[in-house]
């Protein structure tokens, strides 16, 4: 709400359309709840909009009951997965990794790893975010060894291309469902993974 | 309850107690939001559970100038979109347009009648565009500010705010059945 607006009948103001929600949790100033609260009271077009948000906040919350909290989190295993480069992670962990790695040897070959690495924020899970830990040993993979050339032939038809709309996070969940939907996890024995490596 | 900022901190070095700290401080968020997206409790436990899964994953890219709350939640709502896009993004039948209760109507129904009101009303917010819906959510559900509902999503203040107020006029719209 402008300065100019503070000198003017409430009805008259500007609508503090983008304060409603905080007036409704009550994390607004003193002074600007009074004003809000006072522009409201002579605006039927944001009552009508607080009724509306009032609508949507004053409904039971969504909670997780306790043994869903429970079973949820044992189902997570911190202990298994916390760690990077500790050993005893799952299958499933394991296999993204794997799915990973097979993209980074993919992306190199075509010269696309670059874009992934540009492409995450760092803000958000990706796959560069993952390989991201494990960058050394994605670099020592010989691309012309058997085991690379084996990941090559197998995802190839998956592999990602320049303007297939590259470096965003949505993309690489994609690619890396879309390998995972077909992963075959005999092709990637050969990939030694950094915590068997420590075993 | 470890202290947020030492928590991460732990939680980067792999320390379990760490992780159940910030497991209990967020999952109900991460739920919260998962819920009012995809309506399905089911669907929801398992954003929950591949949420912290992909944040134990992905926190040595968490530098710290994002809240932890604004980060969970970019990785909550991409885990709740790909649950949508799984669910071969299952479009609800065109919904009938609703009107507010008259404010000042009380009795025993009115609760009934509001609660299935609000139950409409998210049903059309999940119809809407991905940023629209989620920024509405953010913002009217968890009362995020634009900035963190900015760093959530990976956009901008300016354009969190445009979606805002785009969604919020096409729920307007429906309430007013126009």
């Amino acid at each position: 709400m402008s300065t100019k607006d503070r000198n003017m009948r409430p009805e008259e103001q500007e609508h503090p359309s983008d304060l409603l929600p905080d007036l409704l949790r009550g994390t607004l100033s003193p002074e600007q709840e009074r004003m809000v609260s006072s522009h409201v009271d002579a605006c039927s077009v944001c009552a009508e909009e607080l009724d509306m948000l009032l609508l949507l906040t004053e409904q039971p919350v969504p909670a997780l009951t306790a043994e869903e909290r429970s079973r949820v989190y044992d189902r997570i295993d911190f202990g298994g997965l916390a760690a990077p480069g500790s050993a005893g992670r799952s299958g499933w962990q394991s296999a993204v990794w794997k799915a990973a790695a097979a993209i980074a040897i993919l992306a190199t070959g075509v010269g696309v790893w670059q874009v992934y690495l540009a492409g995450s924020s760092g803000t958000g899970w990706s796959a560069a975010a993952v390989l991201e830990a494990w960058e050394e040993d994605v670099r020592e993979i010989d691309p012309s060894s058997e085991d690379a050339q084996a990941l090559l032939a197998f995802f190839a038809p998956q592999a990602p291309q320049p303007g297939d709309g590259l470096g965003t996070d949505e993309t690489l969940d994609r690619v890396v469902d879309d390998v995972l939907d077909g992963l075959d996890p005999g092709v990637l024995d050969g990939i030694a993974l950094p915590w068997e490596e420590e075993q | 309850m470890l202290d947020e900022r030492r928590a991460v901190e732990q939680a980067r070095k792999g320390n379990e107690s760490a992780w159940r700290s910030l497991y209990e401080t967020y999952a109900d968020f991460v739920f919260r939001l998962a819920m009012r997206k995809l309506g399905d409790r089911d669907a929801a436990l398992d954003v929950v559970q591949e949420t912290f899964i992909r944040a134990s994953t992905a926190i040595g890219g968490f530098r710290g100038d994002a809240t932890f709350k604004s980060w969970i939640a970019r990785i909550a709502i991409n885990e709740a979109t790909n649950q949508i896009r799984r669910q071969a993004r299952r479009r609800e039948a065109p919904l009938e347009a609703i009107e507010l209760a008259p404010s000042g109507e009380d009795g025993p129904d009115k609760e009934i009648v509001r609660k299935d009101m609000a139950e409409r009303a998210f049903a059309f917010i999940r119809q809407l565009p991905d940023q629209q819906r989620d920024v509405l959510l953010l913002r009217t559900t968890e009362g995020l500010s634009y900035a963190e509902i900015a760093v959530a999503l990976g956009s901008t203040e300016g354009s969190v705010r445009v979606s805002y107020h785009h969604g919020l006029r096409k729920l307007k719209e429906y309430f007013q059945g126009s």
